[in-house]
């Protein structure tokens, strides 16, 4: 079980509470397509990702990137036991999704700087630290059930 | 995942306001690596402070931020560019190659936050790709 202090607790709930979802999630999966093409893998059914243009008008993957970012909230929900509430997902992710789970790692990193963008200056090392440390526990959870 | 001339453009073309704010920048981005990967520390072991934005961070993210100037101006052909940063790390710093990696994505993280407009998506591709390409000529001479 990860241990969290008041402090790394107070600092993510703020971030979430703070966060429009819906222009967040978009931006962060739009980044991920980008910055690292071949994640489009597994989004041949959202129609035309061809182009960087093509990425930032496609109104699947803002859908997608809001859902996902959504399934944060669970973490959010449950920062005592997040292993145990992504076991589900992970088997989603591993049996039926097929998806690597470095591709956590790599939309996780974009989220990070999708908030970093957000935030700005107050996106200091301090909060950078545990941000990551959030995305880090929710990455392994999701990657747990791959067998 | 070699770099073609649209991201060589669009490295340059951030490289000028970059340039302006390197002190700040560097000194920024080597603070978050600390922070955020404290296993780095263990490179700095004989600065007298380790702390964020302390005299000897600020120094050294100076002088890293000059070695990726460099690194622009020689952006045609890095391996040979950077020969002699190679030969520094491979045998004198001895810095393990995944460290790379690691500063890279704290400058990214930085640039993010200073330059949230112009640092898009297809920025931060050309700029991910220049990082990697870089730690690639840096560890030519590792073995």
């Amino acid at each position: 079980m990860v241990k969290w202090t008041d402090e790394e607790r107070k600092v993510i709930s703020s971030i979430f509470s703070n966060l429009d979802y819906d222009d967040i999630g978009p931006k962060a999966l739009r980044r991920c397509l980008v910055v690292y093409p071949w994640t489009q893998r597994h989004f041949s059914s959202f129609g035309d990702l061809t182009t960087a243009a093509a990425i930032m008008k496609n109104e699947k993957v803002a859908a997608h990137g809001t859902k996902v970012l959504h399934g944060l909230d669970r973490a959010l929900k449950n920062m005592n036991n997040i292993k145990a509430t992504y076991t589900e997902l992970s088997i989603l992710h591993s049996e039926k999704l097929h998806v690597d789970p470095d591709n956590f790692r790599l939309l996780a990193d974009c989220l990070t700087i999708t908030i970093a963008a957000k935030m700005g200056e107050s996106f200091t090392a301090a909060t950078q630290v545990i941000f990551q440390k959030f995305l880090c526990v929710v990455v392994s959870a999701l990657g747990k059930q791959y067998h | 995942m070699s770099l073609n001339s649209k991201d060589k453009a669009a490295v340059k073309a951030l490289w000028g306001k970059i340039a302006k704010s390197a002190d700040v920048i560097g000194s920024e981005a080597l603070s978050r690596m600390l922070v955020v990967y404290p296993q780095t520390k263990t490179y700095f072991t004989h600065w007298p402070d380790m702390s964020p934005g302390s005299e000897p961070v600020k120094a050294h993210g100076k002088k890293v931020m000059g070695g990726l100037g460099l690194a622009v101006s020689k952006i045609d052909d890095l391996t040979t560019g950077l020969m002699e940063l190679s030969e520094k790390h491979a045998f004198t710093l001895r810095v393990d190659p995944s460290n790379f990696k690691v500063l890279s994505h704290c400058i990214l993280v930085e640039l993010a936050t200073i330059f949230p407009k112009e640092f898009t998506p297809e920025e931060h591709l050309s700029y991910d790709k220049f990082f990697a390409a870089v730690a690639r000529a840096l560890s030519e001479k590792y073995r």
